[in-house]
């Protein structure tokens, strides 16, 4: 490795600029740009054909680097005799490839450039597709899934043969991920298909650069890195707000007055938020308090896309002041006039929160400018830790992890709809995908069976099978087998969703789609029950032709839709960082008064945790006994603590009934007080069979319905279908528990369980914190819930525990309703006596 | 905590079984809803061939410990016993040598015909029956008016109840009883259920009406 680089450094500086056309600089001078370093060196890249991952700050062309050798080479051809792909642009948004269109169409029709460009996303139109199939356009523009879909037909070998170059871009969003994953075994099939090619991978800036090379690389080889730097460093601020920060929970409405006023200072800002839900509120609370009326927007996925799209050509326009947006408008779409950022709530990682300033002055050598609005203290610390770590030049980010075998199963049949393979060339094929380099036979053998018909002890007729296999390998059984994979191609699984229909009035009898909104939370709704979407407060009537239905409701309070997700993982060096400001009163300067007041009261009422132990406090609230561990570990961390510790208490009678964790603490609440830590923490609770615990926990089930869905197991349920008599689909939970009982060591369970015990547990890391804390335990009662235990306390998301105090709840309920019929039993004597 | 909790109609007392079967002590039979055997084969032969295909095993399995727990004169087994009328076809030769085993075991073995099952499966014993009446409960499988005192109990209808305990939210199969009427739980190992608000479950339940939850093997009345 060390000598590749060594030999690129030397190539660098003594190689002679690529020669780029006139009509190019021309082009680059009228728009008063010159080329930049980065974008001659791809030229270059391109000419040399070294696979290429391009690493600069958001902003500043990184796109148009990559396209700019396509174009130059594309430019000089003639037009063609047969049309053939040549370039294929890979986005994670599907957005994106819009918006690229629009950017490239200019520089084709300014030189008069002989170059076609198609979009192939799940937006296309049949016909266009059809259209593409038989003229492929020379730069095609799509995403992971829609490229997988392509390399499934029959046709992909002819279609792909002649690809020159391959861009992948915004790469750091998704490559460490199943969608990673997914994209690495497609880009394997296509070194295949088209063995010349040359690939770009276009990425922020990551905190290990030699993985996402190896990943970017094909057959082995680590593509070469070239990166650019920001020469101005960031300014961030944390907001001083007039009222109080509220203690816990994530609304950051005690700030709006505040978030207006730097919306008014500025000429165009983004104000990230981490929820949806957030993004509804704030955008409420933002008109409720804009006296004059300035053009603020709202932006998140759940939007129908022509909103969408409406709001994103007004900020591109600069006709929006501001625009409150999800992590939806982190990547790709240049606004060329934000001169700020507000990040809303915890920013969870260094390297996220570089990506959101870069929204901003998107010029490479003018700071970017962010203020951070914390929405409860803990957060607040997280802020302050988080600017020096961008101070320091920190990275964080997600790690490279071995493929995902759910990944492969579906891989596997995708390969499968395209024609006869042998399980010899399919697992070689696989292994040059480097998250597969390790893939073993005896898994791969699995899996292949998995594929083919379940793979279980127990066989099944043949012509119920998903594959057939002859001599000459393996194929798909059937084209309605075929259809059913095309169907359910991808990684993201979700819960099933329903259209979101506004009615004028309730009486109307049309309206328009405006999004659509989790089914979960549907249910959850009873008609004339009001709730917040795109931006107003809508009343549920009901659903018809699978769609809601709902009218505007302005004066009404809304039930605030309990939106999934905002649940980011804060990385371990940010948690280790809160708790070392947190213990050491001397760094607290670095926060905003009322959060070192807030820590002065925690170290008055109970203690404040020291940089080594633990501080574990109990009281009681409401119901519950309630214990709360303030590890300052990581969620990894707390999640298995949780199953270990409420395992032990189940075991000592505590009756444990949840335990919720955050980043910094683990909250367990039980029927009966626990008054003395014990051995609740003693190392050997890690001796006990956690296996058996987890396997049974709801946690390890819902990762196998997302790897049941993803192998094709079962299907995401289609939206708006009603629960029918039919009762066709029944839950992953019963296939779970059939499994368990009948075939415990079934491929698909042992993923879920490694999944979890990967993605959701860190046992080494606990294992070293165990036995750090030995008598370095604060075990402190209170009266009720300390400073610092509130934030965890409005929690939401809690892990329940299924034991005794589930039959203990149960019980108590049927002893209610028995009373109840006791008493209806008097009143029946008296009435007939 | 109970495996069972008996009720008292209008002709006579029913054992609730927390294992998903009703039992009438008076005559000694054992009530079952909704087997659907092979009803994964079924989803397999449509399109979803990785199903693992043990629900047939498993509802069998489950089916004989009861009848020996019980040692009924009589079994009925409410309707939709087969998801549908190729099932027999599916049916391997050992699941099909152990239902009828289980069949001749009983004095007296009846299956209801249900929408899923017009027929049984030929050579499997057991009376086939639309309905039958005995000691005053009217046993079907969709929700039939009884006569005069009658009480019916029928299947077909999943019932499922979502609650919340002090906070805490459950979802379990449950029994569902109205004035004149109980559905019972669907038995089968893949079967869904469908929640007692449904309108289908409202329509059918009259009076003061009653849930009898199953969870763990165990019943649990709940008020709805």
């Amino acid at each position: 490795m060390a000598e590749s680089s060594l030999i690129n450094n030397t190539l660098e500086t003594l190689y002679v600029p690529p020669r780029v056309p006139d009509r190019f600089k021309d082009w680059f001078a009228g728009q008063g740009w010159a080329l930049r370093e980065y974008q001659n060196y791809m030229i270059g890249a391109y000419e040399r054909r070294e696979d290429t991952l391009l690493i600069a700050p958001t902003g500043g062309g990184k796109t148009l680097a990559g396209f700019l050798p396509s174009l130059i080479e594309l430019g000089k051809h003639s037009k063609a005799k047969t049309p053939k792909l040549h370039t294929l642009y890979i986005s994670p948004l599907r957005a994106l490839t819009n918006d690229i269109e629009r950017n490239l169409a200019r520089p084709i029709e300014d030189m008069g450039l002989p170059i076609t460009m198609g979009i192939r996303t799940g937006d296309t139109k049949q016909y266009q597709r059809t259209k593409q199939r038989k003229t492929p356009p020379d730069i095609l523009l799509t995403t992971p899934e829609s490229l997988m879909l392509l390399l499934s037909y029959e046709n992909a070998p002819d279609y792909f043969a002649e690809l020159q170059m391959i861009i992948i871009d915004e790469m750091h969003s998704f490559a460490t991920g199943k969608r990673g994953d997914f994209t690495s075994l497609a880009l394997a099939r296509l070194k295949t298909l088209a063995p010349d090619h040359v690939r770009f991978g276009l990425s922020a800036t990551v905190a290990k650069p030699q993985d996402a090379a190896a990943w970017l690389g094909a057959n082995g080889q680590c593509a070469h890195i070239h990166e650019v730097t920001s020469a101005a460093k960031p300014e961030i601020d944390i907001i001083s707000p007039e009222s109080r920060f509220p203690l816990g929970g994530h609304n950051p409405r005690f700030a709006v007055k505040d978030i207006y006023a730097e919306i008014k200072s500025s000429r165009s800002v983004i104000v990230f938020v981490n929820t949806r839900a957030q993004a509804e509120m704030l955008f409420q609370n933002l008109w409720q308090v804009n006296e004059d009326n300035l053009p603020i927007g709202l932006y998140h996925g759940s939007l129908a896309r022509d909103i969408r799209q409406k709001t994103e050509s007004l900020i591109a326009s600069g006709e929006l002041r501001a625009v409150v947006s999800t992590s939806a408008l982190e990547m790709g779409i240049d606004w060329g006039d934000v001169d700020k950022i507000l990040q809303i709530g915890a920013p969870k990682g260094v390297s996220r929160l570089l990506q959101r300033i870069g929204r901003s002055n998107h010029r490479l050598d003018e700071p970017s400018r962010a203020v951070m609005v914390p929405t409860n203290p803990l957060e607040a610390v997280e802020c302050a830790v988080s600017i020096d770590a961008i101070a320091k030049g920190r990275r964080d980010g997600e790690d490279y992890r071995p493929g995902a075998m759910d990944v492969a199963v579906q891989y596997i049949i995708n390969r499968a709809c395209a024609g006869k393979v042998k399980p010899r060339e399919l697992l070689r094929e696989i292994r040059s995908a480097w998250p597969y380099r390790n893939l073993s036979k005896a898994d791969f053998d699995k899996l292949l069976s998995f594929a083919e018909d379940g793979g279980y002890a127990l066989k099944t007729y043949e012509r119920f099978h998903r594959l057939k296999s002859s001599s000459r390998g393996y194929s798909i059984a059937s084209a309605q087998q075929a259809r059913r994979h095309r169907m359910n191609i991808g990684t993201i699984v979700e819960y099933a969703k329903l259209k979101v229909r506004r009615m004028a009035s309730p009486k109307s009898k049309r309206g328009r789609i405006i999004g659509e909104i989790e089914e979960r939370f549907v249910i959850n709704l009873n008609p004339g029950d009001t709730f917040m979407f795109g931006g107003e407060v809508l009343k549920y009537h009901g659903i018809r032709d699978m769609a809601l239905q709902a009218s505007p409701a302005p004066k009404h309070r809304p039930k605030v839709p309990s939106y999934a997700g905002g649940m980011m993982p804060l990385s371990s060096y940010l948690a280790t960082e809160v708790r070392r400001m947190v213990a050491d009163p001397k760094t607290w300067s670095r926060l905003p008064d009322q959060i070192r007041d807030w820590l002065t009261l925690q170290s008055a009422y109970s203690e404040l945790p020291k940089s080594t132990g633990v501080l574990v406090e109990a009281f009681f609230d409401r119901h519950d006994r309630v214990m709360v561990l303030h590890t300052f570990e990581g969620r990894k961390v707390n999640q298995a603590l949780g199953f270990l510790i409420t395992r032990r208490m189940e075991q000592q009678g505590y009756k444990p009934l949840t335990f919720t964790i955050t980043d910094y603490a683990l909250t367990i609440t039980s029927l009966e007080p626990v008054n003395a830590i014990g051995t609740l923490l003693a190392p050997d609770i890690l001796d006990d069979n956690l296996n058996d615990w987890i396997i049974n926990s709801p946690m390890v089930k819902s990762s196998f319905r997302r790897i049941a869905t993803i192998a094709g197991l079962t299907e995401q349920r289609l939206p708006g279908a009603e629960r029918s008599m039919k009762q066709v689909t029944f839950s992953t939970d019963l296939i779970y528990d059939v499994l368990m009982k009948y075939e415990p060591d079934h491929i698909l369970l042992r993923i879920a369980r490694e999944e979890a015990e990967r993605d959701l547990l860190d046992l080494s890391r606990l294992t070293l914190w165990l036995s750090d804390v030995q008598g370095a335990i604060d075990f402190v009662t209170l009266p009720h819930a300390s400073p610092l235990a509130i934030p965890s306390m409005m929690q939401l998301g809690r892990e329940r525990i299924k034991g005794e105090a589930d039959k203990t709840l149960l019980d108590q309920a049927h002893r209610m309703a028995i009373g109840d019929n006791l008493l209806e039993q008097v009143k029946g004597t008296l009435a007939h006596g | 905590m109970a495996k069972s909790h008996t009720i008292k109609t209008r002709v006579g007392e029913v054992i609730l079984d927390g294992r998903k079967c009703a039992f009438l002590p008076k005559s000694r039979t054992l009530l079952m809803g909704d087997l659907h055997f092979e009803k994964a084969s079924f989803l397999q032969m449509n399109g979803h061939a990785p199903l693992p295909a043990y629900d047939t095993d498993d509802t069998l399995v489950r089916l004989e410990h009861l009848i020996a727990d019980y040692n009924p004169s009589h079994v009925a087994v409410l309707g939709d016993s087969f998801h549908d009328e190729e099932a027999g076809a599916r049916l391997s030769q050992t699941h099909f040598d152990h239902i009828n085993t289980l069949v001749n075991q009983c004095a007296r073995f009846t299956w209801i015909l249900g929408n899923h099952d017009p027929s049984i499966p030929r050579g499997l014993d057991g009376a086939q029956e639309d309905h039958i009446v005995i000691d005053g409960f009217l046993l079907t499988h969709l929700p039939e008016t009884p006569e005069g005192d009658e009480v019916n109990i029928c299947g077909h209808l999943h019932p499922k109840l979502k609650f919340k305990v002090r906070g805490r939210r459950f979802s379990h199969p449950c029994f569902a009883r109205g004035e004149n009427r109980l559905i019972l739980p669907s038995f089968g190992t893949f079967t869904g259920g469908l929640y007692v608000d449904h309108p289908a479950i409202v329509s059918e339940l009259s009076g003061e009406i009653h849930y009898y939850v199953t969870a763990d093997e165990a019943v649990f009345q709940i008020k709805g």
